[in-house]
């Protein structure tokens, strides 16, 4: 019996679209695949993070068509790094994947588990743990007006404080594809699957101007989405703020106790909150006011 | 004259239930420490554990120099905020023991870490 996958290999695939050089933070790559229209959808969704350039890595997306045994999988650079039975899986695991490689090549930064929103240079921080409505109120903020620097990892220039964006698309789950309806992004016929357990909704796509610049935080927010609750914003003291941003920090411990006086002074120079959600609108209208109110 | 306890290199960690008033405790150089508006917070680099104390634990973890046994500390506060010298001594000593069970202080055998730790 020959063995297939001896003998394939990524040149045997007729791959007809890459990505532009992508950069999210420290972490350089494209994509490519034999899917016009996947192509399409991934330019999509990573174009806030293009620049000029050749990547310095490369991810290969295999759907089954082009796979030994029909097996779809995922490569980066040379090494297969994932196989599935079904292709969305895989293309799951890529942004997953794409997530993961940022936070671990950019330890050179602070990171923090937190999405942010920007206005006049100014950061709002909401940092969290999973399922606390961190993304859905990144992008209720964004819908108000505010510009999107990232939905899942605040990173901060320990030299400076500076938050420096990681605008990749905004990850909306279905709990608030009612509430954030207008930002269903499209898809081409056939790939509806695309969108089907997840929305990857391009922060370009909701307003041409929408991606910050680097900014530097004035608000912390730890929000909170409690179905039927009375949306709340209570301030936080700060020390509890800087033990709320340690545990929500990616790498903490690389930083030591350069990173606590980090957040220590951001900690002293924001306002710091915690935020019960029960109603995004409710609670983006609480955090302008908090933001208009400052200093 | 007695030496302070605890202090000495090699000597065999104390219990931090035995902490006592000639104990003379420093702080783990593990333990890294940033003060904001009147309270301590702490983090643990060995077990990657972060602390926050109240602001009368924050003043006496403030006042751990290495050099100051529980009972001079006891009395030196005690002075300093004109209150009963027994009483502060009773809250002294069972600050420093909370430290020490904390695995904040050098030379004290502090309580298990008991967090679940998983490999991601």
């Amino acid at each position: 019996m020959t063995d297939v996958t001896a003998t394939w290999g990524l040149e045997d695939v007729p791959w007809v679209h890459s990505t532009s050089r992508l950069r999210a933070l420290e972490f350089d790559f494209a994509v490519r695949t034999a899917d016009a229209g996947l192509g399409r959808y991934l330019d999509r969704i990573f174009g806030s993070l293009a620049v000029p350039g050749s990547p310095a890595h490369l991810y290969s997306l295999v759907d089954p068509d082009h796979a030994p045994f029909k097996l779809p999988r995922l490569f980066l650079d040379s090494e297969e790094i994932f196989a599935a039975n079904e292709f969305p899986w895989v293309v799951e695991h890529l942004l997953w994947h794409i997530n993961r490689q940022v936070v671990e090549r950019s330890s050179s930064y602070l990171l923090l588990h937190s999405s942010a929103v920007e206005r006049d240079g100014s950061a709002l921080l909401f940092p969290a743990s999973m399922e606390s409505g961190k993304t859905t109120l990144a992008a209720g903020m964004v819908r108000a007006g505010l510009r999107y620097v990232t939905d899942e990892a605040v990173a901060i220039a320990p030299a400076t404080g500076v938050v420096h964006p990681f605008p990749k698309a905004l990850a909306v789950d279905p709990g608030s594809w009612s509430t954030l309806a207008d930002f269903r992004p499209p898809v081409d016929a056939g790939l509806e699957w695309l969108t089907a357990s997840q929305w990857q909704v391009s922060p370009a796509a909701i307003r041409s101007d929408a991606v910050a610049g680097p900014c530097r935080p004035v608000l912390i927010a730890s929000p909170r989405y409690v179905a039927g609750a009375r949306t709340e914003l209570l301030p936080l003291g700060r020390a509890d703020a800087v033990v709320m941003l340690i545990e929500n920090a990616f790498n903490f411990s690389v930083h030591g106790g350069r990173g606590l006086e980090l957040l220590a002074n951001m900690a002293r120079a924001c306002a710091c909150f915690r935020l019960t959600i029960g109603d995004l609108d409710e609670a983006c209208l609480l955090l302008l006011g908090a933001l208009d109110s400052l200093p | 004259m007695r030496r302070p306890a605890g202090t000495g290199a090699g000597e065999a960690p104390v219990p931090y239930g035995l902490i006592g008033a000639d104990f003379c405790p420093r702080i783990r150089p593990t333990a890294l420490s940033v003060e904001i508006d009147g309270e301590v917070v702490i983090y643990d680099e060995e077990r990657a554990a972060v602390h926050k104390l109240n602001p009368s634990a924050s003043v006496i973890f403030s006042s751990l120099d290495g050099s100051t046994t529980v009972g001079q500390l006891s009395a030196e506060l005690a002075e300093a905020f004109g209150l009963e010298r027994d009483r502060m001594g009773h809250d002294v000593l069972v600050a420093v023991r909370e430290f020490g069970a904390k695995n904040l202080l050098a030379g004290v055998e502090a309580e298990p870490d008991r967090r679940e730790h998983t490999l991601s």
